[in-house]
């Protein structure tokens, strides 16, 4: 592989991966989770356009990184901290997962919801592979 | 290994679908404003009624009511869960009211399904 190819290689592969991690941890499941909750907490769980810039890039600088040093220890550290980054962010846009929203029910009420055991959910089946499955890679590679 | 990262990625997106049904259900009956508390006077006694109309069910359901005025009384009632058409009451005592009755403070804790920790408070001012 010549040194053009893997300029495109890395920029088409870390652009892909930056746009998963962010569709994934900043539109995807706030989305979700703000359609789970009838959009009583909108105000709340989606970010704004500012934030979304701002982390379209964090994500895809980190994802660049990650593959341009592939092969490096460096490159799982990257993409573990980029699954860490993504779950803070979730835990960011869902308040700590302690949603508090004002309703009228025939006068007003405060409704709390604790939604920790989706956030528990987003670690184990989002996170925790982000952080495992680099390493494993990186070590399979290594031996074999 | 990254197909494998997608693949538990789409489980994970079905399984928060499978985990977040009954908050999804609780919400769209909350809008639909079907549940409520009544509060009736019957002989010597205050009764507030917790009428549940959902069809996921509420567990480790406790009232509180607080009345405030000269003094300060709280009473709350219990119930390991409740299922639509469920009714929690609670009895107060007329006489243990207090005389000048400012403010009445409800709060409701619970978890729907069992999963997801919920509490939902009011107060209303007393006018006299």
């Amino acid at each position: 592989m010549n040194w053009k190819e893997r300029i495109m290689d890395v920029l088409v592969d870390g652009i892909l991966w930056g746009i998963y991690y962010w569709l994934l941890f900043a539109v995807v499941i706030p989305l979700l989770v703000n359609r789970l909750l009838g959009g009583i907490a909108s105000e709340v769980i989606v970010p704004e356009t500012g934030e979304l810039t701002g982390l379209i890039f964090l994500f895809m600088g980190l994802s660049l990184a990650a593959t341009a040093l592939r092969g490096t220890i460096y490159s799982p550290l990257i993409g573990a901290l980029e699954s860490i980054l993504g779950f803070a962010v979730v835990v960011y846009l869902l308040d700590g997962g302690i949603v508090s929203v004002s309703l009228n029910y025939g006068g007003p009420i405060s409704v709390t919801l604790d939604l920790s055991p989706i956030l528990m959910e987003i670690f184990l089946f989002f996170t925790l592979p982000g952080v495992v499955l680099p390493f494993v890679d990186y070590f399979m590679g290594r031996s074999g | 290994m990254r197909g494998l990262q997608a693949a538990i990625t789409v489980v994970g997106l079905l399984f928060l679908l499978g985990v977040s049904y009954p908050l999804l259900t609780f919400v769209v009956d909350l809008m639909d404003s079907s549940s409520g508390i009544y509060l009736r006077q019957e002989g010597q006694s205050i009764l507030v009624d917790f009428d549940y109309r959902g069809s996921v069910e509420l567990r480790n359901v406790r009232l509180e009511i607080t009345l405030v005025g000269s003094k300060r009384l709280s009473r709350e009632a219990k119930a390991d869960q409740l299922v639509n058409g469920s009714h929690l009451t609670l009895r107060l005592p007329v006489s243990e009211l207090p005389s000048d009755l400012r403010r009445i403070e409800m709060k409701l804790y619970a978890e729907i399904g069992g999963i997801f920790p919920l509490s939902i408070s009011r107060a209303v001012e007393v006018r006299s």
